[in-house]
């Protein structure tokens, strides 16, 4: 079932134009991968899904609800659940609490009868691998761990669709490799998941679907296999080697 | 000369605790949003002199203070939601609209309550407690029953209520906080809410042991101020504690210079904090949160 549409969206930063005309959907239960060289408009185009930017043109319809001029807080409480390029986590707070502050706040009404927050907290860590540092400062996190926690904070709301910047950046190939399965899970559970991400052999492990920016406009969009050939794609990224990593 | 050296201890924990109240208002509006509201000690003097008016309608004493502090809270929840929402995202246009605040409310103090300094009778005047030689006033004493309460509340809010723990949340990470659901206009409200609230209730206590008038929102919101500052602007609850220090340190300096010089011991201590700590003696070591 379609989840998020994409409308031609444009936005432009002082004459620079950082989205154009973008349009596409995405589903329940999908993986798609939004690639691109540096500045093709990636992280832009995942503020304006979030809100914390505005289109200049175009609209967002989100669940069969137009969310193009909502609040990001409101968008979030609809099933919108994001994570940052530079993994932002809570500092003051322990990675348990990181996570319960959002599922305590939140989840509300009959959910919260049968499952505590606490309980929601404690699975949800257990999920993405945190559970044994659930004590710990989120500020002495890793990088890669930090990272984690963000995902464990988006699947907090109880999310429809997670939009992950760089979620594999900084971690080890076990841990990325762990990183895939888990976001695998997650799509097979119904969750559609959006990420944008430069390490190519972690977007062709596990995408089922692939979206190419440049220039803030959308130049590819299909299974990985047929990106990873596409002429218009390769030439985007000079011709280097990075889609056959 | 012992006893008197602990009556002036008790009596500048007594003020200090009024500073501490009206510190934590400071605090927690900070805390939201990243601001100072210069009208916090104008809630005070509100909170007392609507206090006033309801005992002089014969309302009980008791009834006076409960009401005041929920009356004035509306008031400032109502304000805020038409005029500071807009601008709370903007720390500094923040600072300017409640600067603007407080010179609306000491008009207003001045045009329904007149230029006279006026006190709240208590139903607790003059009777005494008297503690191995020691005299301490009932209405001393609930003033720093009220402190304690206002100590161990914000200490159970901010570390154990959801409301409390997403305050601390949108401050520190506003973008992400957003993104994650929290909505800071909520929260921002809920700080001035108990701003009023806690200057509000540190009005009516103070008013019954010293006279106020529609003036006295500047003297006693700079000593608030000094007192969050000493804490540290991260640690609400603190802020009790460092209007206690800052009492006691007032009440004690009359020992050595003319007691007039009083009112000099607050900028005194604001000088030094922001000069040796900024980020206060009381802290966990965060400049904002910990």
């Amino acid at each position: 079932m379609r989840l998020l549409e994409i409308r031609e969206i444009s936005k432009r930063f002082e004459g620079i134009t950082a989205l154009n005309k973008v349009t596409f959907t995405a589903s329940e239960g999908q993986l798609k991968a939004i690639i691109g060289p540096n500045g093709a408009g990636k992280t832009t185009l995942f503020n304006v899904i979030s809100g914390l930017i505005h289109q200049d043109s175009g609209n967002i319809y989100f669940d069969g609800l137009e969310i193009s001029t909502l609040k990001p807080y409101s968008r979030a409480r609809l099933g919108i659940g994001r994570t940052f390029q530079k993994a932002f986590v809570f500092e003051g707070m322990t990675v348990f609490e990181n996570v319960l502050v959002i599922a305590e706040n939140l989840r509300k009404g009959f959910s919260k009868l049968y499952e505590t927050p606490e309980r929601i907290t404690e699975s949800i860590l257990r999920r993405v691998g945190l559970h044994n540092k659930k004590h710990l400062k989120a500020e002495l996190l890793s990088s890669g761990e930090r990272h984690l926690l963000e995902i464990a904070r988006a699947l907090a709301l109880n999310p429809k669709i997670l939009l992950l910047d760089e979620p594999a950046a900084g971690l080890n190939d076990a841990e990325t490799e762990n990183l895939g399965k888990i976001l695998q899970g997650l799509a097979s559970e119904g969750y559609c998941v959006l990420l944008v991400e430069h390490d190519m052999k972690f977007v062709m492990n596990y995408a089922d679907e692939v979206l190419v920016l440049h220039r803030g406009e959308k130049i590819a969009e299909g299974p990985p296999l047929l990106i990873r050939e596409d002429k218009i794609v390769i030439e985007a990224y000079l011709g280097s080697d990075i889609l056959n990593a | 000369m012992i006893e008197t050296l602990i009556q002036l201890l008790i009596s500048g924990a007594v003020l200090g605790s009024i500073y501490g109240l009206i510190g934590v208002g400071f605090s927690v509006v900070h805390t939201a949003t990243g601001a100072i509201n210069f009208a916090q000690g104008e809630f005070a003097v509100l909170g007392a002199f609507l206090a006033i008016s309801l005992t002089g309608a014969d309302l009980p004493h008791f009834f006076a203070v409960i009401i005041s502090p929920i009356v004035l809270t509306l008031f400032v929840v109502l304000l805020f939601r038409i005029f500071l929402t807009r601008v709370a995202d903007d720390a500094l246009y923040l600072v300017v609209a409640t600067i603007a605040l407080s010179l609306m409310l000491k008009t207003l103090l001045l045009y329904f309550w007149g230029r006279e300094p006026i006190g709240l009778s208590s139903p607790f005047q003059g009777k005494t407690l008297n503690i191995a030689g020691l005299m301490l006033g009932y209405d001393q004493l609930l003033i720093i029953a009220g402190a304690l309460i206002a100590y161990i509340f914000l200490l159970f809010f901010f570390s154990k209520h959801p409301a409390g723990k997403a305050m601390k949340a949108v401050v520190e990470e506003k973008e992400i906080a957003m993104a994650s659901g929290l909505n800071p206009a909520l929260y921002q409200g809920v700080a001035f809410a108990f701003g009023s609230l806690l200057g509000a209730f540190a009005g009516c206590l103070v008013a019954p042991v010293s006279m106020l008038s529609y003036n006295s929102g500047g003297l006693l919101g700079l000593k608030g101020f000094a007192s969050a500052i000493f804490a540290g602007l991260d640690r609400p609850e603190r802020a009790v504690f460092g209007g206690i220090i800052l009492g006691v340190i007032e009440s004690l300096v009359v020992l050595f210079v003319p007691s007039g010089f009083k009112d000099v011991v607050a900028l005194i201590v604001l000088l030094i904090v922001l000069t040796l700590k900024p980020e206060g003696f009381l802290s966990g070591g965060r400049k904002r949160l910990a």
